[in-house]
């Protein structure tokens, strides 16, 4: 009996308890068919969210390949917002379109641990990062932040969309599954 | 408060002074100075005269005064509530609703409920509001019922009627009077009942009754007053209050869907500055957060505020009161005193003038500070006084959004606290949490291995440094990098000691993984002290369990056999509902079987099987007794057991073991359809994830007993190139032995060589250096050229990691023959530890067997050749075991044992050949060094005469120089010489090195002569004879 087999058995087993993956790990390929997705869908709210805090009129997104104009628009943009809390948003905005989708979502989760309470931009942002979990192919991640954001802005924009993607990710969960299933 | 006590003080004061003078007054004197007293709204003084008053009418039996007493009574209770003191206002209030009249119930149990639940009295609380619900109603004096005896009435006072006529008169109304009034023996004068009670009131009493419910923890009783209280009260704050409490009423009743609807419309109110609440809020968070509820419990840590924000907006709502009241706004500074506490300041402000607010003569010219400011400041200085809160509340948000899944949001609210207090427990804490977080679920190895060590070059003390370890050290379990977590050993060695239990636990954790680290590492050595480690400094750690059985493991895989058991053992007597219990008995059977206890070892392998048919080591239990039973002879039990084996079999590793079990019994029947059935099964089952290369092997193996040997060998050339890259394919070793014997026993030339090119193109091809290895070796053992390739291999390789079993092999087999022992135990150990069922173990026991040969080490040489036998019995490749356990016992002087050895070898057949020829020449240096030069010579002869064609005529060289030996021993001089010549003669054995020392001891013109006879054809027949033969 090859005695090495047993005890890595045995000890995974005992391990199961402490902190072992929590089966965040997605398929690559899902990634990235959601990042173009939320990439738009961050540009877009990004794009609102400034033209509401300037007092302009949105437009739609803009297309792909206009990413530098993009990129020097939003930096633009950034070097005159004076509020702490919206130049977070609008720095992860920024990280994002860079492609730097982790860094995003980091500056999101400033925003979020330390201006918990700030109206204007809690809930957009708790939406990005819920968009940007599922970007990143963590999709028990994102489910958990809709949620939240159903449960704590019930009523509001953000939650509307949060339930929409909740569903998204519902049905891409449920694809995953038979994916690997079927594996 | 500030009210009370200076009516109090007055009141005191005044007490002894006019004592004397209240004694004296009349009763209606009494009352009439208690009015004046009230109208001028000196409260405290008039207490003494209504307190004599009430005193002085006890014994009366008048009912006027019955009804005045009763109303002093009451006005004492709201006095005393109005100057808050509770408990002498129940006291008043509780003797006025005992009393009769009693005509404001409704308001006496009003009074008395609030005053009960100010004094902590919460059972009598809800009985007052119980009864003040009820709405009672007034009640008046019972009526005194005087019987008359009119019998004995005189004629006028009967007015002329009978007494008989008055009596029934009497009757008559008495029952009327029934009909119409059931209050019966209540006076006729009841008076109004008091209007309802207001909303307000209302909300007061359901609060009091929620409030004392709560407090007596009947929170099922407190749910439905907390929902009128919300429902009705209009003040936020109070609502937002009530809310709170619901909420805390739900969770403990663990209506937690429930409590959620009422956060949510918590979280919308303003409540979240009531001070109350927001201490309410994080002990109700952290409940829910204990419960798994973390969309609620975020919500209300998200409401809890910053104390300087909280105070900040106390402090305008103190202002706006200021102003309304026509005081000066005031300035709060909040400064931390040496504590580390922080205070308030209350510091006036007028204009742009702060003004002292110690000042007595200013204070006196102020209006009195009402109620509501008087509370609110109390708040704030309760507020301010409480140790920090904002860290703790910071550190359960990152444990929450951590348990939530909400991994960067955790990772930046303990980075955030341990910011904010980084020499602190708490920052230690969250810096710690923030490593576990970037491991798992972030996969952010790098920054935590970055963050980890920076943090531990400077920190060595206290807890901190041990919780960082750990996560290190968890990181560097995710990432299977054990020889780091080895490396962590000298960090938690240099840690300041402390006797913190946290820290002692933490250590504990540590060391308890740096054991297990040992345990992967198959450093079971080392393993074995790390436990030990544990147990003794830790003694009842919460690791005693667990290390207690490593411990045992350690032993089983060290091979102590009988300590493991007997460790064993005493842990399933210790821990007798113990989590490892079922791996334990079935361990203990391991050992047995070790012990070569196979009766023993097959009844605990049962016990495991009929006692935990569910556990994961059941299809192991299954699978070693049928090996017992496979053992002897049993083998429809035993292919019950494999079958049931594999039928239960939890991972692929256990199914492997039985199904290859199973086919090597039925290949010792010839079941070669059932070989292909159960494989097949198991590849069916498994795929990929089962051992592949094996079933592949044992398919080939029964197509070439079925004579199918191009589809074996094109089956195993597959298998090679398809799982030959994996070092752990133990299959493909097996294979490539196979396909080595197929290529030379049944291949025709051609295909054996269409084979070597297939090969060698493959071997091109590949950049995997483990399918390379493996290819070389299969190369060179059909061409024959294993050791040159082993000598290549000796230089090539350095890391031997990647280095699959046959790669070892020929690197053992080249170092034996370059007589380099140096690694015969690292060889040796990698085997054991790795590859410890390999075929190819045989090369490493060999090399480390001579190696203690060398090092002069015989017993442990001959434990070495013990396994070997043991391991590969009568093998053809295993003679050498026989020889040096010949060769052992001969340097050990037990020459008995070494001729009985060396006698042994040389009747088993499969060892003819060569080793029968060193077995007779160490039967000949057995009796040499037995002091028996004759019979010596006899057996060297026996080499020369029968073995000279083996091993190159080595050995027969050999026999020819010792027989010499031996006869100049004997002092057969002549005969010496003889044997010189025959061996110079000998075409076997007159080139080699050992013909030197006959051509020297003939001299030259000698060995020239025999030269030219040798050139000039003629032979010789040159023959010692001895007396003393030897017999086989």
């Amino acid at each position: 009996m090859n005695l090495l087999f047993v005890i890595r058995y045995l000890l995974w087993g005992r391990w199961g308890r402490m902190r072992l993956l929590s089966g965040t790990n997605d398929p690559v390929s899902i990634c990235n068919i959601r990042r173009v997705a939320a990439g738009l869908i961050f540009f877009a709210l990004t794009v609102i969210s400034s033209a509401a805090e300037e007092g302009a009129a949105a437009g739609p997104a803009e297309p792909v390949d206009l990413k530098p104009n993009r990129i020097q628009a939003l930096e633009q943009r950034l070097a005159t917002i004076t509020d702490p809390v919206a130049k977070l948003f609008f720095t992860a905005g920024l990280e994002h379109t860079k492609g730097d989708s982790e860094r995003a979502i980091e500056t999101l989760a400033q925003l979020i641990v330390e201006h918990p309470n700030d109206e204007k931009w809690i809930a957009k942002s708790e939406l990005l990062s819920a968009e940007l979990y599922l970007e990143l192919g963590m999709l028990k991640s994102a489910a958990a932040t809709a949620r939240q954001v159903l449960s704590l802005h019930a009523g509001t924009d953000a939650a509307k969309q949060a339930a929409e993607l909740r569903v998204k990710i519902e049905k891409l969960r449920k694809e995953t599954e038979s994916k690997e299933s079927s594996e | 408060m500030i009210r009370c006590t200076l009516l109090l003080l007055i009141f005191l004061a005044g007490t002894a002074l006019a004592q004397s003078e209240i004694e004296e007054m009349s009763a209606s004197g009494l009352l009439t100075e208690a009015s004046r007293k009230l109208a001028a709204e000196q409260y405290g003084q008039a207490i003494p005269y209504l307190t004599e008053y009430v005193e002085r009418m006890t014994e009366a039996d008048d009912a006027r005064v019955y009804a005045l007493t009763q109303k002093v009574r009451l006005k004492l209770g709201k006095l005393m509530a109005w100057l808050e003191d509770p408990s002498a206002a129940v006291g008043w209030l509780e003797q006025y609703t005992q009393n009769l009249p009693c005509d404001q119930p409704r308001e006496a149990y009003k009074l008395l409920a609030a005053n009960l639940y100010s004094s902590g009295q919460y059972e009598q609380c809800v009985s007052a509001v119980t009864n003040a619900l009820a709405r009672p109603l007034p009640r008046g004096l019972k009526t005194s019922k005087k019987t008359i005896a009119y019998e004995k009435m005189s004629n006028k006072e009967l007015g002329g009627h009978s007494y008989r006529k008055i009596k029934r008169i009497e009757e008559a109304a008495a029952e009327e009077k029934e009909k119409d009034d059931l209050s019966k023996g209540f006076s006729d004068d009841v008076p109004d009942p008091e209007p309802d009670y207001t909303v307000d009131e209302l909300v007061l009493l359901n609060m009091a009754l929620a409030e004392s419910y709560s407090e007596l923890e009947q929170w099922s009783l407190s749910i439905e007053p907390y929902r009128f209280v919300i429902e009705n009260v209009v003040d936020e704050d109070r609502k937002g209050y009530a809310i709170m409490q619901l909420v805390n009423a739900l969770v403990a009743q663990e209506q937690f869907e429930e409590a959620r609807t009422f956060i949510v419309q918590l979280y919308r109110t303003d409540a979240r500055y009531n001070i109350r609440v927001n201490m309410a809020l994080i002990k109700t968070a952290s409940a829910l957060f204990n419960v798994d509820q973390y969309d609620s419990a975020l919500m209300l840590y998200r409401m809890v505020l910053p104390r300087e924000d909280l105070v900040n907006h106390q402090a305008a709502r103190m202002n706006e009161i200021r102003r309304a009241a026509g005081l000066p706004v005031v300035k709060v500074t909040i400064v931390v005193n040496e504590a580390g506490r922080l205070e308030t300041l209350f510091g006036y402000t007028h204009g742009d003038v702060d003004i002292d607010s110690g000042s007595q003569d200013f204070g006196q010219e102020l209006p009195p500070k009402p109620k509501e400011l008087i509370e609110l400041e109390e708040m704030v200085e309760r507020l301010v006084s409480l140790p920090p809160y904002e860290n703790e509340v910071l550190y359960q948000t990152g444990l929450l959004y951590a348990k939530a899944d909400r991994p960067w949001e955790a990772v930046r609210a303990f980075d955030l606290t341990a910011s904010r207090d980084p020499g602190g427990t708490m920052g230690q804490r969250a810096f710690a949490e923030s490593l576990l977080v970037l491991v798992d679920p972030l996969q952010k190895y790098e920054r935590v291995e970055t963050r980890g060590r920076e943090f531990l070059e400077t920190h060595i003390e206290g807890l901190g440094p041990r919780m960082v370890t750990h996560a290190l050290t968890i990181s560097y379990q995710k990432q299977e990098l054990w020889k780091e977590v080895k490396q962590l050993l000298p960090v938690i060695e240099g840690f300041v000691f402390s006797d913190e239990p946290a820290v002692l636990q933490y250590e504990c954790e540590l060391y308890y993984m740096q054991a297990i680290a040992d345990m992967v590492l198959l450093n079971y050595k080392e393993a074995k002290p790390g436990f030990e480690r544990i147990l003794t400094d830790y003694p009842d750690s919460h690791q005693q369990e667990n290390a207690s059985y490593w411990h045992a493991m350690a032993q089983v895989f060290l091979k102590n056999h009988q300590e493991a058991l007997d460790e064993l053992d005493a842990y399933a007597q210790t821990y007798p509902d113990g989590s490892w219990l079922p791996s334990a008995a079935f361990h203990c059977g391991i050992c047995l079987f070790g012990l070569e206890k196979l009766e023993d070892a097959q009844v605990r392998f049962t016990h495991v099987i009929d006692t935990w048919p569910g556990e994961p080591i059941y299809s192991d239990a299954c699978s070693l007794r049928a090996d017992l039973l496979a053992a002897k002879g049993l083998l429809t039990d035993a292919q019950r057991d494999y079958e049931e084996a594999i039928a239960t079999a939890r991972i692929p590793r256990q199914a492997t073991y039985a199904v290859f079990q199973l086919a090597a019994m039925f290949d010792l029947e010839g079941r070669y359809d059932e070989i292909i059935a159960v494989v097949n099964a198991y590849l069916d089952t498994y795929g990929e994830t089962g051992d592949v290369a094996k079933a592949a092997y044992w398919i080939g193996k029964t197509k070439l007993a079925q004579g199918l040997t191009g589809e074996a060998v094109e089956a195993y050339r597959v298998t090679i190139l398809k799982y030959g890259g994996n070092v752990l394919q133990d299959g493909v070793d097996l294979i490539i032995s196979e396909l080595v014997s197929v290529s030379k026993r049944v291949l025709e030339d051609d295909e054996r060589e269409a084979l070597k090119e297939s090969l060698r193109a493959s071997l091109r091809k590949t950049d995997n250096m483990t399918l390379q290895l493996r290819l070389r070796v299969l190369l060179a053992s059909m061409e024959g050229a294993r050791l040159e390739l082993g000598k290549q291999l000796i230089t090539e390789l350095d890391d031997l990691e990647q280095a699959p079993p046959p790669v070892l092999a020929v690197i053992c087999d080249a170092s034996f023959k370059l007589e380099d022992y140096s690694r015969g135990e690292e060889m040796l150990t990698l085997f054991e530890t790795r590859y410890e069922e390999s075929t190819f173990m045989l090369s490493a026991l060999k090399l480390r067997g001579f190696q203690l040969f060398d090092e002069e080490l015989y017993d442990e040489s001959l434990k070495v050749v013990a396994k070997a036998q043991a391991l590969y019995g009568t093998d053809p490749e295993a003679a050498w075991a026989q020889i040096l356990k010949g060769r052992a016992e001969l340097k050990q002087g037990r020459f008995d044992a070494a001729r009985e050895t060396f006698q042994a070898l040389i009747t088993v057949r499969s060892w003819r050949g060569e080793p029968y020829a060193e077995a007779t020449f160490g039967l000949g240096e057995v009796e040499e060094a037995a002091g028996d030069p004759r019979k010596a010579f006899g057996w060297y002869q026996r080499v020369y005469f029968l073995y000279k064609g083996y091993a190159n005529g080595y050995w027969a060289a050999e026999g020819y120089l010792a027989s010499a030996r031996c006869l100049q021993k004997l002092g057969l001089e002549n005969d010496m010489r003889n044997t010189f010549r025959a061996m110079l003669f000998d075409k076997y054995v007159n080139t080699l090195p050992q013909a030197e020392e006959a051509r020297t001891a003939l001299g030259p013109e000698e060995v020239l002569e025999i030269s030219q006879m040798i050139v000039g054809g003629i032979q010789t027949n040159l023959t010692v004879r001895l007396d003393a033969e030897v017999t086989e």
